[in-house]
């Protein structure tokens, strides 16, 4: 155990405060080599616990390397490589600074080993990655943003209240370990609570289409990698065997896809993708055999580079063209025929196609479902793997790429594949997909425990180009009912932003009407109350206060008056009346 | 590519029948020509199950979705916005 220990996410950190200094042809350079330090860094992490520090009463961990923190933090640092390269035209450093500090947060979050250090950087996560939101300075981007902001700060103070609890608890224990998912306590609660919000777990889920669709072209392609991964990687710490999460990643799965299927905008309907495939990943947790944790994080390995890839691909549309709508797009293999191959490559790969990645890493889950006797989410897992390979592998491809064109001059005269380092970073995101899928040793061997499952045998892959032939089938029958209309989802974040509308509602409504009825009221009878109290205050100052005091004065100023009349300014005439008066006494005082 | 795109854009229906084989074949290879002793649940023994399972998932959840957004979840672009 040492303290003298580099933090891979200190370069990210440290990086971040750097970059502004970095001007002309240092900053391209610059960028690319903060990523790829981070990703040696975790390359060079060795087994064992790291950066331990005394704070307080509290010894905080900040580097616990083990097999699974390792396999996370591999594929986070790599994930940060493609994501810079896409980005890597952005000439605004905040977007830079924003996304480096998001995936801080991740790498911070998955090595630490206490709940203190945890919370810290799970904080740092959520308040860099909204900023990622607030970059596409789009007229919807600030709510957007704020309402990201307020569902991750709730989840982050669950995550507090249930560490806190626990740490009263158990007599002042902050260590990060499993939570005895045997026998939960309103702390292990809360802390899960925390955990899946985060992971999008339905009813917790609207922030994520809600973002990532919302998310600037390269943010979201951050944003669609971290975060929910981050939460799996969480879960499956300190909640592996908890069966709630069965059904609520069974459900999950589903509830992506049928909300993708009735979506209109490509990156939304892969960002409800991604609540699909999270829900798979929470399904594994869930089960809690070495065969499901293995392929929890198999996929969200697998997941990280080929949701990367599609909004890659989505992104360079929106980045072309302006638009990502499928009404407003088609035809497009003319002009983005690059994009198409790679976007495709990810489509296949989250529908889970023989040879690519999303095929030897969902397959586990199911398997291990199967193996525990969860047939019903294994089979709500075979259906959503349907499911998506009718969006991901039909639906986008069929809209935006092959079917009518319905793209404006504009759009179409826009069209064309984005620039190059936008390109690379697809293609290297699209061979990953592809050695994944062909080369399982280099994924399986990472994996928390030894993996003893191959999934290239013969029953597999028939069922699988059973399922997708079958869907395929289905698309083309019913593909009218799948065709984008200009809509939008309502879902559960109708009832936040109807709660915020309402309050808003009732704030210029019945608290400012009471406000200004105060007012007339004040206007009416408290001020005329107070202005006749004053007059009469006015009046008793004036004629009784003052009254005695400027009665006195009046009587000696009329005094004066006639004083004065008698002071014609003649000496003579003063002089006679005066010995006149003087005479008078006298003769008074003499003969009286 | 975008030739390969175009060639098959313009033979449509042999495309559409090329692919409904495909999927017949392999259904019949994964019915009929594979050891299915090793299944997890005997449904999944019974010819063309998984072709079945497919199609019929896939219709009930594009038949769904659309049933539910008819039903009120889908709605006009502005709805927040007013």
């Amino acid at each position: 155990m040492t303290n003298f220990w580099l933090h891979p996410a200190l370069i990210l950190i440290v990086g971040g405060l750097l970059l502004p200094l970095m001007k002309g042809t240092l900053r391209k350079p610059f960028l690319m080599i903060v990523p790829i330090l981070t990703f040696m860094a975790v390359l060079g992490l060795d087994k064992g616990v790291y950066g331990v520090v005394q704070f307080i009463d509290w010894q905080l961990t900040f580097g616990r390397v083990d097999q699974l923190s390792q396999v996370f933090a591999y594929i986070m640092s790599f994930m940060a490589i493609i994501g810079t390269l896409y980005s890597l035209n952005n000439d605004d450093n905040g977007h830079h600074i924003a996304a480096w500090y998001y995936v801080a947060g991740s790498i911070g979050t998955i090595l630490c080993g206490d709940f203190v250090v945890l919370f810290l950087f799970w904080e740092l996560m959520a308040f860099a990655s909204v900023f990622l939101v607030w970059q596409r300075k789009g007229p919807k981007s600030p709510a957007t943003g704020f309402r990201y902001l307020i569902v991750h700060t709730i989840g982050g103070l669950f995550l507090l209240a249930g560490f806190t609890l626990r740490y009263y608890n158990t007599g002042g224990d902050l260590s990060f370990v499993p939570l005895g998912v045997d026998m939960p306590n309103l702390a292990t609660y809360l802390i899960l609570l925390g955990f899946i919000v985060n992971a999008a777990v339905p009813p917790f889920h609207s922030w994520l289409p809600d973002a990532y669709a919302e998310a600037s072209v390269c943010g979201a392609v951050f944003m669609c990698a971290f975060t929910t991964k981050t939460a799996i990687y969480v879960l499956a710490r300190g909640f592996a065997g908890m069966d709630i999460l069965i059904p609520l990643g069974a459900i999950m799965a589903l509830y992506g896809v049928v909300y993708g299927v009735i979506e209109n905008d490509g990156r939304r309907i892969f960002a409800w993708d991604t609540v699909s495939q999270v829900g798979y990943m929470v399904v594994g947790v869930g089960i809690g055999t070495e065969l499901a944790v293995n392929g929890a994080t198999a996929h969200a390995f697998a997941h990280i580079l080929y949701n990367g890839l599609l909004f890659m691909g989505t992104g360079s549309i929106l980045y072309m063209t302006g638009t990502c709508k499928l009404t407003e797009l088609g035809g497009l293999y003319k002009k983005m025929p690059k994009t198409l191959l790679f976007t495709l490559i990810g489509g296949l790969s989250i529908a889970g196609f023989p040879l690519l990645s999303g095929f030897v890493s969902k397959s586990m889950i199911i398997v291990a479902g199967m193996e525990n006797h969860n047939y019903g989410a294994a089979f709500a897992l075979l259906l959503a793997a349907g499911g998506t390979f009718l969006l991901a592998g039909l639906k986008v491809p069929y809209y935006i790429w092959f079917g009518k064109n319905n793209c404006s001059d504009e759009v179409w005269e826009k069209a064309q594949d984005p620039p190059m380092n936008m390109q690379l970073a697809m293609f290297f995101g699209a061979a990953m997909c592809l050695f994944i899928g062909c080369y399982t040793p280099y994924l399986y061997n990472m994996l928390p425990y030894p993996v003893h499952y191959n999934p290239y045998n013969w029953l597999h892959i028939s069922e699988t180009l059973q399922i997708i032939g079958g869907c395929g089938i289905a698309f083309f029958v019913l593909r009218r009912y799948i065709a984008p209309a200009s809509t939008i989802s309502l879902d559960v974040d109708w009832f936040y932003r109807m709660a915020g509308k309402g309050f808003m509602w009732v704030d210029t409504k019945i608290i400012q009407g009471i406000d200004n009825w105060w007012s007339e009221v004040y206007k009416a009878v408290g001020l005329l109350t107070l202005m006749t109290f004053s007059k009469f205050c006015s009046w008793f100052d004036w004629n009784g206060i003052d009254g005695v005091v400027d009665g006195t004065a009046r009587s000696v100023r009329s005094l004066g008056g006639v004083v004065r009349k008698a002071q014609a300014g003649n000496i003579q005439y003063n002089i006679f009346y005066a010995a006149t008066i003087a005479g008078a006494a006298v003769l008074v005082f003499v003969f009286a | 590519m975008i030739g390969l795109i175009e060639f098959f854009r313009e033979r449509k229906l042999m495309t559409t029948l090329a692919c409904l084989g495909l999927i017949g074949l392999i259904a019949i290879w994964g019915s009929f020509m594979l050891d299915t002793s090793h299944a997890h649940t005997e449904i999944e023994k019974f010819p063309f199950f998984w072709t079945a399972f497919g199609l019929i998932g896939g219709a009930l959840l594009i038949v769904l979705s659309r049933l539910l957004g008819w039903l009120g979840l889908m709605t006009r672009e502005d709805y927040y916005d007013d």
